[in-house]
């Protein structure tokens, strides 16, 4: 190939007018038309000669174009897949159940669906389960019961009887008495109506004569037993003499 | 568009969106639901009182809901159990024989305000009521819903094997039921 000032060179030479009128072209292309060129090429192409040629060498279902048109009026549709695989199934069982039509017959009432709606359930308050109830129960009952008890020990218990007892027990009675007068304790008698001495030994006595008569009767024997069974009798009479 | 099942169930999740999720999903299956159970109770009213059941037991057991289940069968299940003991409870009362109840089904279809038996989808519906129950609700999932007999058995619990068994036998009776009208 020359370059180019050799072919304009050539040109002048040939025909100097073409120089002058230079190399655009008037024609117009519509925008766009190279990008879509070559995809309309395959088009045609795929129109014109793709069939023939597959026809040599793959094969085809033989229901393949029978059911294509409902096949792609499913995608049109946006229709599932398994949609699509009810229809077949239904051709094989029922083919009539494909010529019906699914749209229910029954009447919903005017804007049913769109004034649905749904109290949602309220949430309860928290249950306390009784048995937590129970227990916390059971221990305030334990605590005021034990309360009761120590309360009522110390209130009726016979310890503070047990600390007179042993209080009165070693006191010196004899001194005690010997500074209360004498009015005081006749005033005590008097209002405790109390037994007089003469009177209790007049009963010691009454109940001494009995005794007499029935040691009379004990035979030696008994009262030998008697003495043995209460040797502490034998030792505080020993300890008097 | 509805929003996917997934996101559904996380706003349901959430405390702040709990009640927007439910909002959500009811809008979402309602139709679905409502259609599936009125093409067994055939009366409004009954279908509107199983669907209100249906999503009071979705709200109290959404939370235990596990995942590893489509929620659109778990929907399904919902709504088939409880079609199921309603109709049940409804045959207790009635104490018809099978056949006193198959005239009623095609009683109450016939009474309805829009009845025109040269309808073909009143045809259809009069032949579906001939079916037993169990097929009725085979074939109302499949021909209806088109739902795809590996999610039907886990609806109702029942081999893919016997599903598919189940809807050939309703397809052939109604045919045979369509073609001798």
């Amino acid at each position: 190939m020359k370059p180019q000032n050799t072919i304009l060179e050539e040109l002048k030479e040939i025909a100097p007018t073409l120089v002058e009128t230079g190399v655009s072209m008037p024609y117009f292309v519509q925008d766009g038309y190279f990008e879509q060129l070559a995809d309309s090429i395959l088009e045609k192409a795929s129109v014109e000669f793709l069939p023939n040629s597959l026809n040599s060498s793959y094969q085809v279902p033989d229901t393949y174009f029978s059911g294509l048109a409902y096949k792609i009026l499913l995608r049109v549709k946006e229709m599932s897949v398994e949609e699509a695989s009810l229809y077949d199934e239904n051709e094989s069982i029922a083919p009539i159940l494909n010529t019906l039509p699914k749209a229910m017959p029954y009447i919903v009432p005017a804007n049913y669906f769109e004034q649905l709606t749904f109290q949602t359930p309220v949430e309860k308050a928290k249950v306390v389960p009784m048995k937590k109830m129970r227990n916390w129960m059971t221990y305030a009952a334990a605590a005021v019961f034990v309360g009761i008890m120590v309360t009522g020990s110390f209130l009726f218990s016979d310890k503070q009887q047990a600390q007179d007892f042993e209080k009165f027990q070693n006191m010196d009675v004899a001194a005690a008495l010997d500074q209360v007068s004498d009015s005081e304790l006749n005033s005590y008698i008097n209002e405790n109506h109390a037994n007089s001495v003469d009177e209790l030994t007049d009963i010691e006595r009454a109940n001494l004569d009995n005794v007499d008569d029935k040691i009379q009767s004990m035979s030696t024997e008994n009262l030998s037993e008697y003495l043995n069974e209460n040797g502490f009798l034998e030792l505080k009479s020993d300890s008097k003499k | 568009m509805f929003p996917s099942d997934k996101e559904l169930l996380s706003q349901f999740s959430t405390s702040s969106t709990k009640e927007k999720g439910f909002t959500a999903i009811i809008q979402k299956y309602q139709e679905k639901l409502y259609w599936h159970i009125r093409r067994m109770v055939i009366e409004h009213a009954d279908a509107d009182d199983i669907l209100q059941n249906v999503f009071i037991k979705v709200w109290k057991g959404l939370e235990s809901f596990r995942e590893d289940s489509q929620l659109y069968t778990w929907l399904y299940r919902i709504a088939t159990n409880e079609t199921l003991s309603f109709l049940e409870k409804q045959k207790r009362h009635a104490t018809l024989s099978m056949s006193d109840m198959e005239d009623s089904w095609e009683n109450k279809i016939k009474a309805d305000a829009h009845f025109d038996s040269n309808q073909l989808e009143w045809k259809l519906q009069l032949a579906i009521k001939q079916l037993p129950e169990r097929q009725r609700l085979v074939f109302n999932l499949r021909y209806f819903d088109a739902m795809p007999y590996e999610e039907m058995s886990k609806v109702l619990d029942t081999s893919e094997g016997s599903l598919k068994a189940s809807y050939h036998h309703a397809a052939k009776k109604i045919e045979a039921i369509l073609t001798s009208y």
